[in-house]
């Protein structure tokens, strides 16, 4: 039957067809929400993504493409004004630049006086961002590596620097990450400077927030907030981003936490697969302000492989690996340096 | 224009509409709005027929539910009553001005993502309704609607003007 062929039909015909077919797409949204994600149904869905995820890089390039040209239109008819910020905002920078060098220099002798090695190594594999979703509801990023490269799904995926989100479908070419600003992510974070755990939540304005965290601890804008792999969805220690939002009171039972993330996840960029994060270093030092540690692994015995993560990835192994630099109070880049050097 | 002629042409427009909502609906996202191609095709299809294109619902909102990560047959459930309820308001409303395809255009759009929201709100997202309305469903439907409003236009350009079927006259 043609798709619009139902005008040749009398009115009866096309009331009962009208019927049918609603029956049949309630039948199917039925089945579809009870099965759960290794359904039938959710296979075919997954499949029918995998086919099409080739004509998706194509419009990822001409998205990237447009990206370009409205850059360059921008860039060809600023002003003056523009131009004299711009080369204050290069003197600025620059003089950073050296400051974060100096930082950086003074961080690699404190290291290696308490003999500290707490870069992590990730084994992943990189791949491009190809597509991003086609509707509103479902904020994912499609990757130009799958299932033939070992991804699996419940891996953590994380951008140039930082954790970007979870791989939930895979095919053998390519595979679907849920990123961490989607409202149906979830991550078990801590914060690096007091321990404290919680819970990372994307939603539907976009906004990172970080809850379950204890009424009582103190909590800063700048924290930084780490994955703490708890529940084994995400590996241990990998960088979130930082508190840049505190809503409410300490002790308040409505406080609201607002978390930037540190990861991006743009067109055409590469983004790492992780399949394990493992340190190097043996020595950890016990962190001085963690009063509410709870032993979950960063003390003396915190790299001894933590392999909670194996329970979603089933290759994810993780150990505290960030817990070194944390000690130091210095160590915010540790999860994006490693990440990118995982990545090549 | 034919019927033969005018089944190519929804066919070839329902190739159109699924290759740009795959290639082009991702990257010219406002915000948070996504526009939704596919839902602006077959409103606009049964408004320019002025016959509800069943069939071409339901193949259409499959393909979107495929296509996306969200429930498989919702969107399929809220056309064929869109497609339903579109073409029996633009029997009885219809008064040869644009004004009242679109506004229909309108409603429809708007209940479609208001529906939408409900049921993602019930069946995946944890997320007060209140948020979802404000952050997906308005928004996207005013990017719906504005997409909706051209397909129209370019549907009655190669359908003509909308031939009164015998058992649409008898609705009134």
């Amino acid at each position: 039957m043609a798709l619009s062929g139902q005008q040749n039909l009398g009115a009866p015909l096309t009331r009962v067809l009208f019927i049918v077919l609603l029956a049949v797409s309630l039948v199917i949204t039925t089945l579809y929400v009870r099965e759960g994600s290794s359904g039938p149904l959710h296979a075919i869905q997954t499949n029918v993504q995998s086919l099409v995820a080739p004509l998706g890089s194509l419009g990822a390039r001409a998205g990237s493409a447009a990206e370009g040209v409205g850059d360059a239109i921008e860039n060809a008819t600023t002003d003056d004004a523009t131009v004299a910020e711009l080369r204050e905002q290069i003197a600025q920078l620059t003089e950073a630049l050296v400051e974060a060098e100096e930082y950086r220099l003074e961080n690699e002798r404190l290291r290696e006086t308490i003999g500290l090695i707490d870069m992590y190594q990730i084994e992943g594999v990189t791949g491009e961002v190809i597509g991003r979703s086609t509707d509103a509801w479902n904020q994912t990023v499609t990757l130009s590596v799958g299932s033939d490269d070992g991804v699996t799904a419940g891996l953590t995926v994380m951008g140039g620097s930082g954790v970007i989100g979870q791989v939930v479908t895979v095919t053998p070419g390519s595979c679907v990450v849920r990123l961490l600003t989607d409202p149906q992510s979830g991550a078990a974070a801590l914060i690096q400077s007091n321990r404290a755990e919680g819970i990372v939540r994307g939603s539907l304005d976009g906004l990172l927030y970080l809850e379950n965290v204890d009424a009582d601890v103190v909590v800063n804008v700048g924290d930084v907030v780490l994955t703490s792999g708890l529940g084994g969805s995400y590996v241990r220690g990998l960088l979130i981003g930082e508190v840049v939002r505190v809503e409410g009171q300490v002790g308040s039972a409505t406080r609201r936490i607002i978390v930037a993330p540190n990861g991006r996840a743009n067109l055409m960029e590469e983004a790492v697969v992780v399949f394990d994060a493992t340190t190097t270093g043996n020595v950890i030092m016990a962190n001085p302000a963690s009063g509410g540690d709870n032993g979950s692994g960063d003390s003396s015995g915190g790299n001894a492989g933590d392999n909670s993560g194996d329970a979603s990835g089933g290759n994810v192994g993780n150990v505290g690996g960030n817990v070194g630099g944390d000690s130091l109070g210095s160590d915010t880049s540790a999860g994006g340096d490693s990440g990118e050097g995982g990545g090549a | 224009m034919g019927n033969e002629n005018r089944l190519a042409a929804t066919i070839v427009g329902a190739v159109i509409v699924v290759v740009l909502q795959i290639l082009v609906a991702p990257y010219i996202a406002i915000g948070p709005a996504v526009p939704n191609f596919i839902m602006g095709f077959v409103l606009a299809v049964c408004l320019a027929r002025s016959a509800p294109a069943y069939i071409l619902a339901f193949v259409l909102g499959m393909v979107d539910g495929l296509l996306s990560l969200g429930p498989l047959g919702a969107m399929a459930f809220l056309l064929l009553l869109a497609a339903f309820f579109v073409t029996r308001a633009h029997v009885a409303f219809n008064n040869d001005t644009l004004f009242m395809p679109l506004t229909i255009l309108g409603v429809a759009v708007f209940l479609i993502e208001v529906c939408y929201a409900l049921l993602m709100v019930g069946t995946s997202i944890s997320a007060p309704v209140a948020d979802a309305l404000i952050y997906r469903a308005l928004p996207c439907a005013i990017y719906d609607f504005v997409i909706c409003a051209i397909t129209y236009v370019i549907a009655l350009r190669v359908y003509g003007r909308p031939e009164q079927s015998p058992h649409l006259t008898q609705l009134r």
